[in-house]
């Protein structure tokens, strides 16, 4: 055992703070990561927003460090918000937060660029590790998203033609009324839930939809 | 601030942060000991992350995992990523494993094992010594950037070794400690 002291060494915090956008539609949300964020001296919200199309404009007015973000929103989704800002700033630090635990979202939203994945659910407990670890420029996520995403990150992805078979299957749309309303052969659609039925495991369109939005695949 | 040499059992061991070293996907092959261990118990979890690119392994990249499912016992999962190979470079040892102490100074951990995985290489003998006194530098460097911000609290740090070096390690851990001021 190799024991030294280090007591007696303390400076005094120096640095500035993490300056914090917070992006989420719920005003409780904010709140509560708001008060939790104040009780630390090493970072600051600077910002807050409701919606994707304002996180966008306020990241741009604002330049934080860090972007908490919520993925389901009205006027535009996380993921939108996430590519764009992305887009026009590769190197911006973003934190999901979100209730989803399914594989399909988290994927998407870390190969948007997204560097953490959070569940709202166990906020309290990983937030300002996930901020302080992000900001560092390390990868943050929950081990049970992990294991969600390792079990299906190597599939092969749905397409989009297959996505919108499958919404539309899940809200009840028999293949006829789904061929016309994508303005494809009945023989087409068929063939797409067959590629569907395989890419999910699923025995048939129930267990399929049940699957997808289950992994967050599908929006409902 | 404890550190200790020792064999980390990956699954047993209820550190609250484990740093595992992850080598890139392309040679991944090659690696062996505690990553695999782990990777083992986890159902082929990071093999997979880092197929899928989640986590690439690239030299510096680091990935935080926390709550661990059972049995695993630590409370968080610190990858990081060891590049293409580290087999002949100490100076490497050092900078990840400063990166690893600042993470876990970071989220004030009170005991932490760290796994680069440089025990596990066939490292050369005269590469023995430099490689553990490049991580007792980089770990001691990382300790005295916070401490120029704040207190450090308690910490037990273990370096795994399984090479059969364990003692001629720990001898040059401990000369580097002894130094520091």
């Amino acid at each position: 055992m190799l024991t030294r002291t280090s007591s007696g060494r303390a400076g005094v915090r120096g640095t500035a703070p993490i300056r914090i956008l917070l992006v989420d539609d719920h005003v409780l949300l904010r709140e509560g990561v708001r008060a939790v964020v104040s009780t630390q001296s090493d970072m600051e919200i600077v910002g807050e927003a409701s919606g994707g199309g304002e996180a966008i404009a306020e990241y741009a007015r604002l330049q934080p460090d860090l972007v908490l973000m919520d993925l389901q929103m009205a006027d535009m989704s996380g993921l939108d918000a996430i590519a764009a800002i992305r887009a026009t700033s590769p190197h911006a630090r973003i934190i999901v937060l979100t209730t989803y635990a399914g594989d399909g979202r988290a994927i998407k939203a870390l190969r948007a660029g997204a560097m953490g994945y959070l569940l709202k659910a166990s906020l309290r407990n990983q937030l300002l590790e996930a901020i302080r670890s992000v900001h560092h420029g390390g990868k943050h996520l929950d081990a049970s998203v992990a294991t969600a995403i390792a079990l299906h990150v190597l599939d092969e992805d749905l397409t989009e033609r297959e996505v919108s078979v499958l919404t539309l299957a899940a809200w009840g749309n028999s293949n006829k009324q789904i061929a016309a309303r994508l303005e494809l052969s009945e023989e087409t659609v068929k063939g797409h839930m067959k590629a569907l039925f395989a890419k999910l495991g699923a025995n048939d369109r129930t267990h399929a939809v049940t699957i997808a939005a289950k992994r967050g695949l599908i929006e409902l | 601030m404890t550190f200790l040499v020792a064999e980390i059992d990956v699954v047993r061991t209820a550190d609250d942060l484990l740093i595992v070293g992850m080598l890139e996907k392309d040679v991944a092959a090659g690696h062996r000991g505690g990553a695999d261990a782990l990777d083992h118990v986890l159902h082929g979890t990071l093999s997979r992350l880092r197929e899928g690119g989640i986590f690439t392994g690239g030299f510096g990249e680091t990935l935080m995992l926390t709550r661990p499912p059972e049995p695993i016992r630590a409370g968080t999962l610190m990858l990081i990523g060891m590049g293409t190979s580290l087999a002949a470079q100490p100076a490497a040892f050092g900078t990840l494993t400063g990166l690893a102490m600042q993470a876990a100074l970071r989220i004030g951990a009170a005991a932490a094992g760290c796994l680069l995985g440089w025990s596990e290489l066939d490292l050369p003998a005269a590469l023995v010594e430099p490689s553990a006194t490049a991580m007792m530098r980089g770990a001691l460097a990382a300790i005295d950037a916070q401490l120029g911000l704040e207190s450090v609290a308690p910490m037990t740090w273990t370096f795994d070794i399984r090479n059969g070096d364990g003692a001629r390690t720990a001898t040059a851990l401990a000369a580097v400690l002894a130094g520091w001021t």
